[in-house]
């Protein structure tokens, strides 16, 4: 009885006292899906925020707003005085930031809040825009859902596939502070009629702009990362094939789905200099064959052909990315793990160390299967 | 809770008090009978003042050629017999026949009353009371035959594979259908009368060489214990003998199936028939039992197994989701999907209410829908179901009351509580999730996860007849989990669960008659 | 009905080895967890998972001699024995000890889980009022003594190792290369971060007064071996996982990484996963400040001799609300207060199991040689 008592008073207590400040219900919430940030002409900071109106009276199910702000804490509350409801970060997809910006030493510090605050979604897509900002945010195809949402499922899909590299929130803090490893994030720009991923942007470790890898040569860094997350398709043109004859029809060409990348890394050091070699073997699958070849009988030509063609465009991402210095393979991580004493002395300078280092590539293919027809 | 003894106990003494009064005056209840005919009928019509269905017939009892009586009441005895076996043979046969001092009536079971109080109890229990003139005692016919329901399926524990007769309201027919399956003489039963005003035969039935003794007698304890004018149900039984009366679960299983009865019996529980209601008592029992049904054994064991995990997972539903929609809605949305939440957006946009009014408004609704279909006959129920269910959710989400899938969430909350083969349990259940709702509202997750702490808490605090109720999940016996959220193959279990304490822990792999210590 | 559910004498209130061992498991295995990757990673990098071993090691004896101890009056918890072999005045004061030592013990849990779900759910309501929606449960279990304390253990242990399994989602995102070279600057951080470890097992004094309740005292060696041991287990695991998915210099840069790393779990049915696992490790955290509170109040009670056990249990909650309402530590304060406690309790739990130990047995040899 008095227990009964005593718990319907404490239900009585806790609903007059606690006020209930932490309750906002859904329909209140606006929920930020995208967020832009960039420079304006003047060269200040612009903040933009794109979120779903709930609404039925509303036409557009979208809105985009855009204020002057010194950080992105203090752009929320003049975001709040333009948008309908109340801002959460809480369901952020896609986090724009452009390449003006991108060249600013320290921008990273400006994303501190994502950080600090426990509510936003970490997992939220960080992607470099080529272009400004804006024209992205307010940009609304007929034929696309939401395009906040759309921008989603492109970066998505388009890292499936290993066309660019995606990174959010937490995997770019993770790699801006590991120091064996430069970040590299989406890059997207916009056409007339749509929006298009197809580089990567590559950070160095202050998180500076240093270059871009186009779709090909970020195919081949995702075999040197050994990161591939889906089939990944490559296409080669075999000179000995007599690829380049004819200038309409190439048909020297030769295109496979590598199934697997098995690598080995070997680290050495020697003469104040890193030494990394990367072997690796590559079970293929054949999907496509221009030219006539007995698969059969000369699969080992064959084989040596197409590594001959990606050991070179191996090599060639290789030397952009240590013309750059920047690692965004992690090599550095295998030189602290092996050398320890020689990755001490140059733990603060790896993007030079990477620079001078000897990378030697070694590729080895296997047909595996070679299609439905011979 | 102190107070609220006391006060009952006021009020039995009260009552008891007043009977008295009533009764009092005519007849001294204790004192023995005359041995004058006339005075004892004089004395009978005395207690059964304004009885019209007390039939005296007096005739003379040709053994010895006295003058003898038969009173019985009309409805409660069975004509055939009175007729046949008692005032045929007490009329026709004479001293040559029948032996002298036996007397000469045809019916198995004779009782002899010496007081008053034995004698109205007989009668109105429906038996033949014969008084014969000189004779200080009086005998008590077995001729019970009250209008009785046939045997028939259960309709509150219907089942599939299980055997179909469910008790009825007499506790000898109720014992017999127990004694049926258990065709043992270690069952025993104890007998005992409960109630001041009108007693009510009681009898704990449990197996000799299996059930702890402990059982049987704090059982046997409580009700004697009890002070109480009557008891029509076997709940109202429950209700006085339950360990922690304030707790919203219940805390002794209350079955209408002699199969459900004779298992638990079999496992070293103990079984309470009460004469005059139509289910029994099971105890002691522990929270899991509740989520267990007979199909469970007559259907093959993989599909038991699944049967049960749905069972436990419905009364999580039942309990939690309308709490964790409003949580999730007016807190936590971050949690919901992001394709979920843009439409949950929408919807919820239209709605005027709060989540928790939304919440409330629609399992009112349902509840009385409930309550509507239970008091309806049968094609009437349906009736109200389809109104209720189509009509009402449909258009109050058109009408833009509630979101659609608020709708979503109280169906499946709904449907959730009616899996619980147990009645008791799922309307607890249903109740529960009210202040999980307000807590929801108030707090969010942190005020779910507090009210699911409460539950564990009173989970592993909470006793039946002593017992903890939380076994075999906290105190832990693992060894007993064979029979608990999965429902493994019988010959796994070789031994009985060890939650119940049963003297015999084996119940297989011996040769010897009922197993042997384990 | 009238039990009393407090007198550790009684079959009546006897517990299970198994209930035995994971009472000492939970109050081991608390907030500490969030923030020990971090803690361990500042200082001896991505080998701080070794210096666990040490903890472990030293633990492990604490735990062993203060067995060793109880075994000297096995019908009586610590109080009862000092009372015994060293006069009611003792008694008292170890009475007063461990009233001071466990109570607050508690609060700072209690207010540390407070301070948690402020900072990660619910940023705008009060410290107070978010810890008085946990004192009707552990009203609940406090009175029904060591027993209910033991199921209670048993059933959230239970219930939350689904959390373990989902951890280990992360698995994938995890790079072994970040344990390489194992020892890379040599023992010396390791050595220095013993003392982290050590205190994060804290928890096994509670043997001090679960033991005279253990139903099969022959169980308590191996039983304390167990738990501290399932312990470690645990931390292992968390901290590996950690420092496989945060690089080595990130890890240092969260407060409570263990939180923030299971943020980037996601389910297409369920985003957002380190709200529900917070919402559900405050069970795991419930169940080390309750039994807490529950030897706080059994301490005291034996102090003052007077009173019903339920007296007690409000008379604690009600102080713990009150100070939180009146004093309200913000994170800074509870993190000082954790440390100032910690060596408080490197005192009770080791230094005092060691010295007490070295007299008694002195003592028992002494009544030995006389008789």
């Amino acid at each position: 009885m008095r227990r009964a008592l005593s718990l319907l008073l404490a239900a009585a207590l806790l609903t007059t006292i606690s006020g209930c400040r932490d309750r906002v219900d859904l329909e209140n919430v606006t929920l930020m899906l995208m967020m832009g940030l960039d420079l304006d002409e003047n060269n200040k900071l612009v903040i933009y925020a794109s979120s779903p109106v709930f609404s039925k009276e509303a036409k557009e199910k979208n809105e985009v707003t855009q204020v002057n702000a010194e950080t992105l804490r203090d752009s929320r509350g003049k975001l709040e005085a333009r948008v309908s409801a109340l801002i959460s970060t809480g369901k952020l997809q896609n986090i724009l930031v452009g390449k003006k910006l991108l060249q600013h030493p320290g921008w990273i510090k400006l994303l501190d809040l994502f950080y600090r605050d426990s509510k936003t979604r970490i997992n939220a897509r960080l992607i470099a825009v080529d272009g400004p900002v804006g024209e992205i945010m307010y940009f609304a195809p007929a034929n696309k859902r939401r395009l906040s949402l759309h921008i989603a499922k492109l970066v998505d899909t388009a890292n499936e596939r290993n066309l660019v590299e995606k990174a959010t929130l937490f995997e770019f803090n993770r790699q801006l502070l590991e120091r064996g490893k430069m970040p590299i994030i989406t890059g997207l720009r916009k056409t007339k009629r749509e929006v298009v991923a197809d580089e990567s942007i590559l950070l160095d470790n202050s998180g500076m702009y240093v270059g871009s890898l186009d779709l090909e040569e970020n195919e081949i860094l995702q075999i040197l990362q050994d990161d591939q997350i889906s089939d990944l398709s490559l296409t080669f043109l075999l000179p000995e094939q007599g690829a380049n004859k004819d200038k309409a029809l190439n048909l020297g060409a030769l295109s496979c789905y590598v199934v697997d990348v098995k690598r080995k890394v070997r680290t050495g050091y020697s003469d104040g200099r890193f030494r990394f070699d990367l072997d690796f073997r590559l079970p293929i699958r054949l999907t496509e064959r221009l030219f006539s070849f007995d698969v059969q009988k000369d699969t080992a030509q064959l084989e040596k052909q197409i590594d001959k063609q990606l050991q070179a465009q191996m090599k060639a991402v290789v030397d952009k990315l240590q013309k750059h210095a920047v690692d965004p393979i992690g090599l550095g991580l295998f030189a602290r793990a092996y050398r320890y004493r020689d990755w001490k002395k140059v733990q603060d300078q790896w993007g030079e160390a990477f620079k001078n280092a000897d990378i030697r590539i070694r590729v080895r293919t296997e047909i595996i299967d070679m299609g439905e027809i011979r | 809770m102190t107070m609220i003894r006391r006060f009952l106990k006021l009020m039995g003494a009260g009552g008891q008090a007043s009977s008295r009064k009533a009764k009092g005056g005519a007849v001294d209840r204790h004192a023995p009978l005359s041995t004058s005919l006339e005075r004892n009928l004089a004395d009978l019509k005395r207690i059964f003042t304004e009885a019209p269905d007390l039939v005296i017939r007096t005739f003379p009892y040709k053994q010895t050629g006295r003058r003898a009586a038969l009173a019985y009441l009309n409805g409660l005895s069975d004509k055939n017999s009175i007729n046949n076996n008692i005032l045929h043979e007490l009329m026709q046969v004479d001293e040559e026949e029948g032996t002298p001092g036996i007397l000469p009536v045809s019916i198995g079971k004779v009782e002899t009353c010496t007081s008053w109080t034995q004698l109205e109890y007989a009668v109105l229990n429906g038996q033949s009371l014969l008084l014969i003139d000189g004779a200080d005692r009086v005998f008590a016919l077995a001729t019970q035959g009250w209008p009785q329901r046939a045997i028939a399926d259960s309709q509150i524990e219907a089942s599939l594979k299980g055997a179909h007769q469910a008790f009825v309201e007499t506790s000898e027919s109720n014992i017999a259908l127990i004694r049926r399956l258990l065709g043992t003489s270690e069952l025993k039963i104890k007998e005992m009368i409960v109630g001041n005003r009108v007693p009510c035969k009681v009898s704990i039935m449990y197996m000799e060489d299996l059930t702890e003794p402990e059982f049987i007698s704090t059982m046997s304890q409580r009700i004697a214990k009890l002070d109480t004018d009557c008891i029509l149900n076997t709940g109202e039984l429950a209700e006085m003998l339950e360990d922690q009366p304030f707790s919203l679960l219940p805390q002794l299983i209350t079955t209408e199936r002699p199969d459900t009865a004779a298992s638990q019996i079999l496992q070293g529980r103990i079984c309470v028939v009460v004469d005059r209601s139509s289910s029994v008592l099971i105890a002691p029992v522990n929270f899991v039992a509740f989520f267990h049904g007979i199909d469970d054994y007559s259907t093959r064991w993989p599909i038991a197994s699944f049967m049960r995990l749905l069972r436990f997972f419905a009364c999580f539903v039942a309990i939690f989701l309308p709490g964790i929609y409003i949580a999730c809605i007016s807190f936590n949305y971050e949690v919901i999907p992001l394709d979920l939440i843009l439409s949950i957006g929408q919807f919820r946009a239209a709605v005027p209410f709060p989540p928790f009014i939304e919440a409330l408004i629609m399992e009112i609704t349902l509840e009385m829908l409930r309550e509507a279909g239970v008091r309806l006959p049968a094609p009437v129920a349906q009736t109200v179901g389809i109104v209720g269910g189509i009509v009402i959710g449909q258009a109050a989400v058109q009408a833009g009351i509630v979101s659609n899938l608020m709708v979503v969430v109280v169906a499946s909350t709904a449907v959730a509580s009616f899996i619980i083969p147990n009645y008791d349990m799922a309307a607890a259940i249903r109740l529960m999730r009210f202040p999980i709702m307000i807590m929801a509202s108030l707090f969010g997750i942190i005020g779910i996860i507090s009210c699911f702490m409460v539950l564990l808490a009173r989970l592993i605090s909470l006793r039946s007849l002593g017992e903890s109720y939380g076994v075999p999940i906290a105190p832990l016996r693992i060894r007993d989990w064979k029979d608990v959220f999965l429902r493994l193959p019988l010959w796994t279990m070789v031994k009985r669960p060890s939650s119940v304490r049963s003297l015999q822990k084996r119940r297989m792999g011996s040769s010897e008659h009922g197993g042997e210590e384990g | 009905m009238s039990i009393d559910r407090w007198n550790p004498a009684s079959k009546q209130n006897s517990i299970t080895t198994l209930q035995f061992i994971l009472t000492i498991h939970s109050m081991q295995l608390g907030v500490a967890a969030l923030s020990m990757p971090g803690d361990l990673a500042r200082i001896s990098g991505t080998d701080g998972w070794i210096a666990l071993f040490f903890g472990w090691m030293f633990s492990s004896a604490a735990s062993l001699i203060i067995v060793q101890i109880m075994k000297a009056y096995p019908s009586g918890t610590i109080i009862e024995l000092m009372a015994h072999f060293f006069g009611k005045w003792t008694g008292k004061l170890t009475a007063l000890l461990f009233g001071v030592y466990m109570s607050i013990f508690a609060y700072l849990i209690l207010d540390r889980m407070a301070l948690l779900i402020q900072s990660w759910i619910m940023q705008q309501s009060k410290t107070y009022i978010l810890m008085l929606l946990f004192f009707v449960p552990a009203y609940t279990i406090v009175i029904g003594g060591v027993r209910a304390i033991g199921r209670y253990c048993e059933i959230v242990v239970l219930l939350s190792l689904w959390m373990l399994g989902a951890m280990l989602f992360l698995l994938k995102e995890g790079n072994w290369l970040h344990l390489l070279p194992v020892l890379k600057e040599g023992w010396m951080p390791v050595i220095r971060t013993i003392n982290t470890t050590i205190i994060s097992f804290l928890g096994f004094e509670s043997v001090f007064f679960l033991y005279p309740h253990l139903d099969n005292k022959k169980n308590a060696s191996w039983g304390v071996l167990a738990a501290n041991t399932y312990t470690l287990l645990i931390y292992l695991f968390l901290t590996l996982i950690c420092f496989l998915v945060y690089s080595p210099d990130q890890i240092s840069e969260y407060n409570e990484a263990l939180l923030t790393v299971v943020k980037i779990i996601e389910f297409r049915f369920m985003e957002r996963f380190d709200i529900i696992m917070l919402a559900c490790y405050l069970l795991v955290i419930s169940k080390t400040w309750v039994p807490a509170l529950y030897f706080g109040a059994f301490s005291v009670k034996r102090l003052l001799i007077v009173g019903k056990p339920k007296r007690y249990a409000w008379l604690f909650l009600a102080v713990m609300f009150a100070i939180t309402y009146v004093w309200d530590p913000d994170w800074n304060e509870s993190q000082n207060a954790m440390k100032w406690f910690s060596r408080l309790g490197l005192a009770v739990a080791y230094v005092m199991p060691v010295l007490l130990w070295g007299v008694l047995s002195i003592l028992l040899r002494f009544k030995r040689w006389q008789t």
